[in-house]
């Protein structure tokens, strides 16, 4: 892929919600387009594009802060203590689950303020295991905000 | 069989044993055959669509599948409680259990697919390979220990080792109730035996409740080919052409198409014959697939194993060869002949699905689930897509990965490679991912255009595949892009988005 062509020569061909069909470089590319202006959602040949997503790699976030199992299954390993500064997208947890260890990363960056569970547990799907630093919830509650306010002047 | 053929399909009331698209599926024809329907749900399904288009629901118990869909007697009193007449139990869950044939018989419903005896003996592996041999069909050199079923009888492993030595390596260890890959291993030299014989046999028995295994000789590359039967229980089997299923990952298929490219018409013709002699030996009732494996010379054919129920990839048969198949299984459950005109029925086009696994393709296909912001599905001409899920419903990790099925229909194989490619392309189901992303790709290969794929190819060459990430570059055009369409957008568009935050909600689930 030609990245060094500038990108002036990118054109809409078609807007057909949610279907942006667009030339660049005299190639088509048809992307699926949702979301807002502010924050928009692309697939593109079938791929949902993280790269749009605010807080990539957001790993499995619940609303008080704290991170929860992505499925059903075992604690395999704890990677964090009490008191560890995390950045985003670190391992915490390892969680097993039909066969398969899925990682569970920092939603963001913060303090490890609890870790609620212990290797060999059988957590069900939405457990909180560890729990992330107060400042990180506030920002991240005035993250959410923002955003929702986004949403709504779109 | 019951004999409810005289009655009106009005007084009728079948029982969807299953969830989500599967269900949904099976609702479509009923509502067009003007039967009623009753779907069960477990907890996790209380919102779901095909909940919402039975005649009827009924909740059967907490997410778990061993708690819901696999539990008989809750099936059963469900059944009772809504005065079911029938019951069809889809594919996947307790489709080929005899039990549950057996259950639906004793409640004198009908039961929407073979007899109770022939789900038995078809389902058990070597007791079908023996039906098999017997119709003459081609079968692997294999070898099963004698009255396995009694544990002091186990064979030693000298007995295996010199059994595995006389078919010859490579050769597979398999559960005799397996399926899906599960209680499977493939062995490449004695080494590996024991082992293999150690974890298939242990994985069979949480899998299947059955740990009797046998060995088979693997045939290595090979193609999977099945062809479907359609049998009336009366001494008529009609043979619906076949389909290639050999793109799989974990023994699971991928893409699917009817008819079979690249098959040399006479084997063609010996594979259908072969399907016909096995189904008609066993005065076959209901739809079923014959699966073989085709070697890479494409001349030699082994029987694989006959699937007595409707099949996942079912579409595609339905759209090459101009039928529906659950209309055809629900005609010779009630009691009717086959259509006269119906076997050996040629195409009248091509047919391609990729199946929508909720799974991250470049991450060894690990399941993505979570609420689903985005559900928008393909519509054009050719497109039919099968979907169990609306945008705002959570996929949860109880149940199949696989979601939906985008099947696209054209004249040539050509047509409707380029027609699916596109409506990938036009497919979201943000923000999981799902394995549509490699099927494109695979759909776009050098080896999918001249038919030179193989079961194993997924995994031993595209083990390195990554999904397509947009580069860099096209981040900050294509925000812009994003910005400017949809803040111009009209406000009807803008209402319509902003209810579930989402598209297309009116258009989803469009059947042709």
């Amino acid at each position: 892929m030609n990245t060094d062509r500038q990108d002036h020569d990118w054109k809409i061909l078609d807007w057909t919600p949610p279907i942006l069909f667009v030339e660049r470089n005299g190639e088509q590319h048809r992307f699926v387009l949702t979301g807002s202006a502010n924050r928009p959602r692309f697939s593109w040949q079938g791929h949902y594009q993280t790269t749009f997503e605010p807080l990539r790699e957001a790993g499995n976030s619940s609303a008080d802060g704290s991170t929860v199992s992505p499925m059903p299954g075992t604690v395999l390993e704890i990677k964090v203590q009490v008191g560890d500064e995390v950045s985003a997208g670190q391992i915490l947890v390892v969680v097993e689950a039909m066969k398969m260890e899925l990682p569970v990363k920092a939603p963001a960056p913060g303090r490890i303020q609890e870790v609620l569970v212990n290797v060999g547990d059988s957590v069900a799907q939405g457990k909180s295991l560890v729990v992330l630093s107060e400042e990180d919830q506030d920002r991240k509650e005035q993250n959410r905000e923002k955003q929702n306010r986004e949403e709504q002047n779109d | 069989m019951p004999k409810n053929s005289n009655q009106d399909p009005a007084t009728h009331r079948v029982l969807i044993a299953n969830r989500g698209e599967a269900a949904r599926r099976l609702i479509r024809t009923f509502r067009k055959l003007e039967v009623e329907t009753i779907a069960v749900y477990s907890d996790a399904d209380k919102g779901a669509l095909f909940v919402e288009e039975a005649d009827f629901s009924i909740n059967i118990g907490a997410a778990p599948s061993n708690e819901s869909y696999l539990r008989l007697d809750k099936l059963i009193e469900a059944g009772k409680e809504l005065s079911a007449t029938a019951l069809h139990p889809g594919w996947g869950f307790l489709s080929e259990n005899p039990d549950l044939a057996t259950a639906v018989e004793s409640e004198k419903w009908i039961f929407i697919g073979p007899t109770s005896e022939q789900a038995r003996d078809l389902g058990d592996k070597v007791t079908a390979r023996k039906l098999a041999e017997a119709a003459g069909v081609p079968c692997t050199p294999a070898w099963s220990p004698e009255k396995q079923e009694h544990g002091n009888a186990e064979p030693s492993l000298e007995d295996w080792t010199r059994q595995s030595e006389i078919i010859g390596y490579p050769l597979l260890v398999k559960a005799v109730s397996g399926g899906g890959g599960k209680g499977m291993r493939i062995v490449r030299d004695s080494s590996e035996l024991k082992e293999a014989i150690h974890s298939a046999r242990r994985e069979a028995l949480s899998s299947f409740n059955d740990d009797r295994l046998f060995l088979e000789k693997l045939i290595e590359p090979a193609r999977h080919i099945e062809v479907q039967v359609v049998g009336d229980g009366l001494g008529d089997v009609a043979i619906l052409g076949d389909r290639e299923c050999s793109l799989q990952r974990r023994h699971q298929k991928l893409v699917e198409e009817a008819p079979a490219p690249h098959i040399e018409k006479d084997i063609r013709q010996l594979m259908h014959s072969a399907a016909k002699n096995l189904a008609l030996s066993v005065n076959y009732r209901g739809a079923g697939t014959v699966e073989f494996l085709l070697d890479s010379s494409g001349e030699n054919y082994y029987f694989l194993e006959m699937n007595t129920r409707l099949q996942v990839e079912h579409p595609v048969t339905e759209e090459a060869y101009g039928v529906d198949l659950v209309e055809l299984q629900w005609m010779v459950a009630i009691g009717k002949k086959l259509p006269s005109n119906l076997d050996g029925k040629s195409p009248c086009a091509h047919s391609i699905e990729i199946r929508v696994n909720a799974e991250n393709p470049s991450e060894n296909f690990i399941p993505s689930t979570g609420r689903l912001l985005d559900c928008c599905w393909p519509s054009f001409e050719g497109i039919r897509v099968d979907s169990g899920i609306r945008s705002g419903d959570t996929v949860t990790p109880y149940y199949d990965a696989m979601l939906a099925k985008i099947i696209a229909t054209g004249d040539t194989r050509e047509q409707a490679k380029d027609r699916l490619i596109q409506a990938i392309d036009c497919t979201s189901i943000s923000p999981l991912q799902t394995s549509i992303s490699l099927g494109r790709d695979l759909l776009k290969s050098e080896e999918f255009a001249s038919g030179k794929f193989y079961t194993r190819m997924i995994e031993t060459d595209w083990g390195e595949w990554c999904s397509p990430v947009i580069p860099e570059s096209w981040e900050t055009p294509l925000r812009a892009m994003a910005k400017k369409v949809l803040t111009t957008g009209t406000q009807s568009q803008k209402n319509r988005q902003r209810r579930r935050g989402t598209c297309w909600d009116n258009l989803e689930g469009i059947m042709p």
